[in-house]
């Protein structure tokens, strides 16, 4: 696996340890994420073939996940918590991010309860979204699309716990335990109703390579940070092929966008993202939600809703929600908390069959 | 003996200072504060800075930019630490600043100055990382207690009103500058209350007169207050930091209300350029903007700031 792809896989470890912190904070409930986590660690060490290189990476994700895990991915969660979880200000904007995604599926399932639907899952990482969507939605089948590595640690760690496996519907398997086996193993996992697949989004040219996928079924595409990653012609490309290949859907792209003046935003998130390697092409080109939208036109979507998580913050949620959200910790950084939440869009669009959020749209 | 000189020294090169230095320093502190009263009167000429949060290196611009004390006066208005990286460093650079020329710098408290927020937001875990208890963070919040709650700038030389210097703003239990120096202010920042508002409100072009604040402590005040306010006290302005302000400073209310930022690329991430307020003999304001230089202390280990994104 190339070096890049490696550091861009790295980011769905950031996204787990802030939906953790969240869920620790009491902000989102998810029964799911402590059996992921665990799983998550255990099998990420396995893959590694160098003693001192495992060393390395076990330390660093313990501490990525508040030291509430041990070293052979077991939760540590009796111990009282003196931790230190993420910020006010980064459980906020989790927390913000994860409900409008929720709110946008919820509404889009809610409208199609009489027929089978699928929902797709681009870059899914190690997030447990399927897993609570199948379990409230009978009509459902959830198709999650990552890195071969990614998709093998999250197959297994499924495989692992019960929990788990009934949330997708599989059945137990002989698990590998050494580093060789585990590398050389499938890392899909098929179910009546759940289907991981490997494969390198970037390498996506036939529907033959998506088997489980029907394209005649409406079908909900979510991009949660994922597209942001790809290099322009990569990204237009994944998104122009279910475009034409999918008959009915809808397409809903969570990314961050670079914003422009006042202040350079943008520009000094990259800097600090490149510090860790990350390179994020679209930040700056589609730096606006003017310019998502502007970008998705030209790909053919029709977008029906286009806002930055500002917007959504103040205008999706209700307010007993949002005094309740309030009262989990005191968050005195909302200057600062609506600014990064200026920078970054959630945009729904549809084709075959038109269908339109029933929320409030900031364009 | 303490030697200040070389604790400034040190900090200023974020070297480590040893804790029995910490806390005589932080008596030294205490013993002077404890003379201040609530409201501090302090003469112009006066630069008046906001919040700085742990950002030790775009302090030391600041003082590169504004002069080092003593040379010039500066009134710092709260919020020296949390957020940051080198929340510690700040604040013991500000009080040794503070023992060594009493009458050349003013330490006014925020709302961060606080065992519950410094809990919450950095400090507290900053000093359990370089010290590995929490006897520095337990020194340094006693002093907190003792931070002054405002200021009040007033020029012999022009018949203009005074200069109220809060880090929040106005309470709407509070009439005059008055009953704030009734204010028994040698505590922890209770949750509600005159102390509280002072160092938690928030002015709002968009309402009238007071509304709560979403932050969930203070208040939210508006246009008439402020004037009422003003004209009450003959006050001509007052000046008050607590939010960011990516121009670094904004007045409102027809200048009657200035928020100072002085803390650039707040949280290495906001992009915000930061500002001071210097007034002059008769009052007269004029602001310097600043951004942040992070990559030009060469001469100072930085640790690499990685600030938090959503991925």
């Amino acid at each position: 696996m190339l070096q890049q792809d490696q550091i861009t896989r790295s980011t769905d470890y950031d996204a787990l340890a802030c939906r953790f912190s969240c869920h620790l904070k009491k902000y989102l409930q998810d029964k799911y994420l402590e059996a992921i986590i665990s799983g998550t660690l255990k099998y990420q060490l396995l893959a590694i073939d160098s003693e001192y290189k495992r060393l390395a990476v076990r330390r660093q994700l313990s501490k990525q996940f508040f030291g509430l895990f041990d070293g052979t991915g077991k939760a540590k969660l009796t111990a009282k918590l003196p931790v230190v979880l993420k910020s006010p200000v980064i459980n906020r904007g989790t927390w913000i991010r994860t409900r409008a995604i929720d709110l946008v599926v919820d509404k889009w399932l809610a409208a199609k309860t009489a027929t089978p639907v699928q929902i797709i899952i681009l870059g899914c990482g190690s997030d447990t979204r399927g897993m609570r969507l199948l379990e409230n939605n009978s009509n459902l089948t959830v198709v999650e699309i990552d890195f071969e590595e990614t998709c093998r640690i999250k197959k297994y760690s499924i495989l692992d716990q019960e929990l788990l496996r009934s949330a997708v519907g599989a059945q137990p398997e002989p698990e590998p335990t050494t580093v060789e086996q585990f590398n050389a193993s499938s890392a899909a996992l098929d179910t009546p109703r759940y289907h991981l697949v490997p494969l390198d989004l970037r390498q996506l040219h036939s529907m033959t390579q998506l088997p489980a996928v029907d394209p005649s079924l409406p079908t909900l595409v979510l991009s949660e940070c994922c597209v942001c990653y790809m290099e322009d012609v990569e990204s237009d490309r994944v998104l122009q092929f279910l475009r034409e290949n999918l008959a009915e859907a809808v397409l809903v792209v969570y990314d961050p966008i670079g914003g422009e003046s006042p202040g350079n935003y943008g520009e000094i998130m990259l800097k600090n993202l490149s510090m860790r390697g990350i390179q994020m092409p679209s930040l700056l080109k589609y730096s606006t939600i003017e310019k998502q939208h502007e970008r998705l036109q030209k790909l053919g979507f029709e977008s029906t809703n286009v806002s930055d998580l500002s917007y959504i913050y103040s205008h999706w949620i209700p307010e007993d929600e949002l005094a309740a959200i309030n009262r989990l910790e005191l968050l005195d950084e909302l200057e600062e908390l609506n600014l990064i939440n200026r920078h970054y869009c959630l945009i729904v669009s549809s084709w075959g069959s038109p269908w339109h959020l029933p929320l409030p749209s900031q364009i | 003996m303490l030697h200040i000189d070389k604790i400034i020294q040190d900090v200023r090169k974020c070297k480590i200072v040893p804790e029995n230095d910490i806390q005589e320093l932080c008596f030294l502190a205490q013993e002077l504060l404890i003379q201040e009263s609530n409201i501090q009167l302090v003469d112009p000429p006066v630069t008046i800075c906001g919040d700085i949060h742990g950002q030790l290196h775009d302090l030391l611009r600041l003082f590169k930019i504004s002069n080092e004390p003593p040379h010039t006066k500066y009134l710092f208005l709260g919020d020296f630490v949390d957020r940051g990286f080198y929340s510690l460093e700040t604040f013991l650079l500000l009080l040794c600043y503070k023992v060594r020329y009493p009458d050349r710098i003013f330490l006014i408290r925020g709302n961060h100055e606080s065992r519950q927020i410094t809990s919450v937001y950095g400090f507290y875990d900053e000093c359990m990382r370089k010290y590995g208890s929490a006897n520095v963070w337990r020194y340094c919040c006693d002093v907190f207690d003792y931070l002054a709650l405002g200021a009040y700038i007033l020029s012999g030389a022009s018949a203009d009103g005074g200069v109220l210097c809060v880090h929040g703003g106005l309470s709407p239990a509070i009439e005059t500058i008055d009953e704030i120096r009734l204010i028994d202010r040698k505590q922890e920042v209770p949750h509600d209350g005159l102390m509280c508002d002072l160092l938690w409100s928030d002015p709002e072009e968009n309402i009238p007169a007071w509304a709560v604040s979403p932050r969930g402590a203070g208040y939210l005040f508006g246009y008439t207050e402020t004037e009422r306010f003003l004209f009450k006290n003959n006050l001509s302005l007052i000046a008050r930091a607590h939010q960011l302000v990516m121009e670094g400073y904004k007045e409102v209310f027809d200048g009657g209300l200035v928020t100072v930022w002085s803390a650039p690329n707040y949280c290495y991430r906001c992009g915000n350029v930061a500002a001071v307020l210097t007034l002059d003999d008769n009052l007269n304001r004029n602001y310097t903007v600043f951004d942040s230089m992070l990559q030009d202390c060469s001469e100072i280990p930085s640790k690499k700031p990685v600030a938090d994104y959503f991925l």
